[in-house]
C-alpha cells in the first residue's frame, strides 16, 4: 500500500503507460483522418496485425527501421481492400471491416505457423535500445517518466505535432473534414470525395501497420497469434474521447496506455486482488470513455456513411 | 446499385421500408453467384497455398475429407455449424433490427459458467430437471453479459459494436479468474473446471462422433427463428431495423426493440456456451468460446439474417473448420486457412450481397453512432 505514495511507482507507471501507448498513438492518429473523413475501419486491427508481422519479418534479417516502414506498407495493402470494396464499391463499411480484421488474423496465423518449426526457435528482434533524452529526465519527481524509451516512442510523440498540422492546417487536412462532414458540399465546391476518402483510408491503414510494427519491434520482440490483442479496437474507441481531434487521439491513446500499465504495476501492490480484477481496469475506463463520448463528442455527420457521386 | 443509395439517402418516412424486403433475387442467380464467391475465395486460398509450398489438391482434399470423409468427419461438421446456426440466428434478430452485436463471444462465455455454476446447484436432481434449468441458466448469463450495452445503447446511444467487444474482454478475464482459482479442481495443472456433472450433460446422439445432443438446439432455434420473423413482434422488429424513424412514429417502442433484441441474442450465445461446455467438451476451458461469435456474425451477414441463410452458411462453415482442423492434423497445413478463406467469402459477399446486406443493416448505418450526432 504505502508504494502507492512513492514517486517511483507513479513515474514508472507514467512510463509504462506511454511505452504501452505508442502502438495506440500511431494507430488512432491514422484512423482519426479516415473517420473525419467518414470511413469507419473496423479493419483497424487487421491492419495492426498484419503490420506486426511484416514488421518482424523484414526486421529479422534487415535492421529495424525498414521492419517498421514494412509495417506500414503491409497495413496499407489491408487498406487498399476497404478502399475498393467500400469506397469505390459501396459495401457495407461494417461488413468489410469486419472481414478484414478476420482476414488479418487468419492471415498471420497462416503465415506464422507455416513459417515456424514445431519446436523450432521463433523468429525474434532484440528490442530496441533505450535513447534518453538530457532535458526532459532531468525533470525532478517525474523524470523517470522519460527514462528508457526507444525511438518508436519519441517517433510517435514527434509525430503528433505533423499530423495536426497535415489535418487542421493543410488543403488536404480541410478536404478530409469537409467529405465527413457534408460529401453532397464538399463535391459541389469541386472536390473528389471519392479520392479524398481513399487517402484517407490508406493513412489509416499505414498508421495502423506502423502501429502494429511499433508493438512487435518496440514492445514484444516476437510474433504469437492474436499479438495485438484488441488494440485496434482500443483505438477505435480513445478517437471517440478525443471528439476526432488528432491531439485528443494522442491524448487519449495514452490515457488507455496509462491505466493499462497502472493495472500491471498494481498486481505488486494489491497482491490480494486477482489480477484479472487489476487487468480489467483499463477496459473499464474505456467503457467509460466510450459512455461519455457518446454524450459529448460530436460525431463527423457522414462517418459510416458510403458516399456515390451524382456524377 | 443506384436505389439502394437514393433509398439511403432519403430514408424519410415516404420510404415503403419492409414491404420490399424480401426482394432476393432468384434462388438460381443467388445459388451461382454464392458459388463464384465461394470458388473465389478457394482459389485466393490455392494461390496462398501454392505460394507457401503445398498442393492445393492435396490440402483441399484432406479438407474435404475431413468434413465430410468420414462418419466422424460429418458427425463434426455438425457439432460445429450448430453452435454457429444458434448465434446466427440470435445475432441474425439483432441485426434485423439494427444492431451489430460483435460480443457473442463473451456471451458464449458467459452462458458457459452460467450453465456449469446452474450444474454444480444441480448435482443432486435427476436429468429430467437438471438438464432443462441448466439450459436456463446458461441462456440467462448470456443475457446477463449483454444487459449493459442493450442499456447503454437504448438510453445513451452507445455504440454497440465497440461496448460488447469490451465485455468479450470481461468476460475472459472472468472464466480465467474463475478457472484460476474457484472453479479450478485441486489436480488441474492448466486452468480448467471440474468435469460436467453427469446429470447435465448432453448425450451423444451418433456413437463414434462428437455429434451430440445439443446440436438439435440448433434446429429448435431455426423453428422460434422462423416464427420470431412472422410474428408481429418480429415485424415491427424488422420495421425498426429498416427505418427507426417510421418504426416510432408507428408507435413501435425504439428503447425496447433494441434491448429485447440484445437480449435474445444475448440469449441464444449462452445456450451455445451450454451445449458447448454440457455436450461437446464437458468442462469449461479459457478458449471454451473458441471463434464461434465472430463467426457466428459472419455466419448471420452471410446468410442476409434469413432463416434458409443462416443455416446454410453455418453448414458451410462448420465444414470448412472441421475440414481445416483435419487438414492441419493430416497434411501439417494450418487451419488458420480456414480463417482466411472465411474472411474471404464473408468479403466476396459484401459486394455480391450488398443491396441486400445494405438493407439489412441499414437500421445499423441510419443510427449508427459513435458520439453526438448533429443533424445539418
Amino acid at each position: 500500500m504505502s508504494q502507492l505514495f512513492e514517486a517511483t511507482f507513479w513515474s514508472a507507471t507514467l512510463a509504462g503507460g506511454l511505452r504501452l501507448a505508442t502502438p495506440l498513438i500511431y494507430a488512432s492518429i491514422g484512423e482519426t483522418f479516415a473517420q473525419r473523413a467518414g470511413v469507419l475501419n473496423l479493419g483497424l486491427e487487421g491492419y495492426m496485425i498484419v503490420g506486426a508481422l511484416a514488421s518482424l519479418y523484414v526486421a529479422d534479417p534487415t535492421v529495424g527501421p525498414l521492419g517498421f516502414l514494412a509495417g506500414g506498407v503491409a497495413g496499407l495493402l489491408m487498406a487498399l481492400i476497404m478502399v475498393i470494396l467500400s469506397i469505390r464499391l459501396f459495401a457495407n463499411q461494417v461488413v468489410v471491416g469486419f472481414g478484414l480484421t478476420i482476414l488479418g488474423i487468419g492471415l498471420t496465423g497462416y503465415i506464422f505457423r507455416v513459417t515456424t518449426e514445431v519446436g523450432g526457435v521463433d523468429r525474434q528482434v532484440s528490442l530496441p535500445a533505450e535513447i534518453d533524452i538530457p532535458l526532459l529526465s532531468d525533470i525532478p519527481w517525474m523524470g523517470d517518466a522519460f527514462f528508457g524509451h526507444s525511438w518508436y516512442t519519441w517517433l510517435a510523440i514527434a509525430f503528433v505535432p505533423m499530423a495536426w498540422f497535415v489535418a487542421s492546417r493543410t488543403i488536404f487536412g480541410l478536404e478530409v473534414r469537409a467529405v465527413g462532414e457534408d460529401p453532397d458540399a464538399a463535391e459541389a465546391r469541386g472536390v473528389d470525395v471519392l479520392w479524398v476518402r481513399s487517402a484517407a483510408t490508406l493513412i489509416s491503414g499505414f498508421l495502423g501497420g506502423l502501429g502494429g510494427a511499433a508493438l512487435m519491434l518496440g514492445g514484444v520482440g516476437r510474433f504469437q497469434p492474436l499479438v495485438t490483442a484488441n488494440r485496434g479496437f482500443i483505438a477505435l474507441i480513445v478517437i471517440i474521447m478525443a471528439s476526432w481531434s488528432i491531439w485528443g487521439a494522442a491524448l487519449g491513446a495514452f490515457v488507455f496506455g496509462l491505466f493499462e500499465a497502472l493495472g500491471i504495476n498494481l498486481n505488486n501492490v494489491f497482491v490480494d486482488v486477482p489480477v484479472e480484477a487489476l487487468n480489467a481496469i483499463p477496459f473499464a475506463v474505456a467503457l467509460l470513455i466510450l459512455t461519455a463520448g457518446a454524450r459529448w463528442a460530436r460525431m463527423p455527420p457522414g462517418l459510416g456513411q458510403n458516399y456515390e457521386p451524382t456524377t | 446499385m443506384t436505389d439502394v443509395a437514393s433509398d439511403s439517402a432519403s430514408g424519410g418516412v415516404g420510404d415503403p421500408g419492409p414491404v420490399e424486403s424480401d426482394d432476393l433475387p432468384g434462388l438460381t442467380t443467388a445459388l451461382s453467384t454464392s458459388l463464384l464467391a465461394i470458388a473465389l475465395a478457394l482459389g485466393a486460398g490455392a494461390l496462398l497455398l501454392l505460394v507457401s509450398g503445398e498442393n492445393p489438391a492435396t490440402a483441399y482434399r484432406a479438407l474435404f475429407d475431413g468434413a465430410f470423409g468420414s462418419k466422424f468427419a460429418i458427425g463434426e461438421t455438425f457439432a460445429r455449424a450448430a453452435p454457429l446456426a444458434i448465434v446466427g440466428y440470435g445475432t441474425a434478430v439483432a441485426l434485423r433490427a439494427g444492431l451489430v452485436s460483435i460480443g457473442a463471444q463473451g456471451q458464449v462465455i458467459a452462458g458457459a459458467i452460467g450453465a456449469l455454476l446452474t450444474a454444480l446447484l444441480l448435482e443432486d436432481a435427476p436429468s429430467v430437471i437438471a438438464v432443462p434449468l441448466v439450459a436456463v441458466g446458461g441462456a440467462l448469463f448470456g443475457m446477463a453479459w449483454v444487459l449493459i450495452p442493450a442499456i447503454l445503447r437504448a438510453y445513451m446511444n452507445v455504440n454497440e459494436i465497440l461496448s460488447t467487444l469490451l465485455f468479450t474482454e470481461f468476460a475472459a478475464l472472468l472464466v480465467e479468474y474463475l478457472l484460476n482459482n474457484p472453479l479450478k479442481p485441486a489436480s488441474a495443472i492448466t486452468p480448467q473446471s471440474d468435469p460436467f456433472p453427469d446429470n447435465a450433460r448432453l448425450g451423444l446422439v451418433i456413437e463414434g462422433t462428437r455429434f451430440h445432443a445439443g446440436v438439435f438446439v440448433a434446429v429448435i432455434v431455426a423453428f422460434a427463428f422462423v416464427w420470431w420473423v412472422r410474428s408481429v413482434k418480429g415485424f415491427q422488429y424488422d420495421l425498426y431495423g429498416e427505418n427507426p424513424e417510421l418504426a416510432e412514429s408507428l408507435g413501435i417502442p425504439g428503447k425496447r426493440v433494441i434491448v429485447n433484441s440484445l437480449l435474445i441474442s444475448g440469449a441464444t450465445a449462452g445456450l451455445v456456451g451450454w451445449i458447448q461446455a454440457a455436450g461437446l467438451l464437458h468442462r469449461v476451458y479459457v478458449g471454451i468460446a473458441s471463434d464461434i461469435g465472430f463467426f457466428g456474425l459472419v455466419v448471420a451477414f452471410l446468410g442476409g439474417a434469413t432463416a434458409g441463410g443462416v443455416i446454410v452458411a453455418a453448414l458451410l462453415f462448420g465444414a470448412l473448420q472441421s475440414g481445416g482442423l483435419a487438414m492441419q492434423s493430416a497434411e501439417g497445413i494450418p487451419a488458420s486457412l480456414s480463417d482466411i478463406i472465411q474472411a474471404l467469402i464473408l468479403l466476396g459477399f459484401s459486394i455480391r450481397y450488398a443491396p441486400q446486406i445494405m438493407r439489412l443493416t441499414k437500421g445499423v448505418m441510419a443510427n449508427f453512432s459513435l458520439g453526438r450526432r448533429v443533424t445539418r
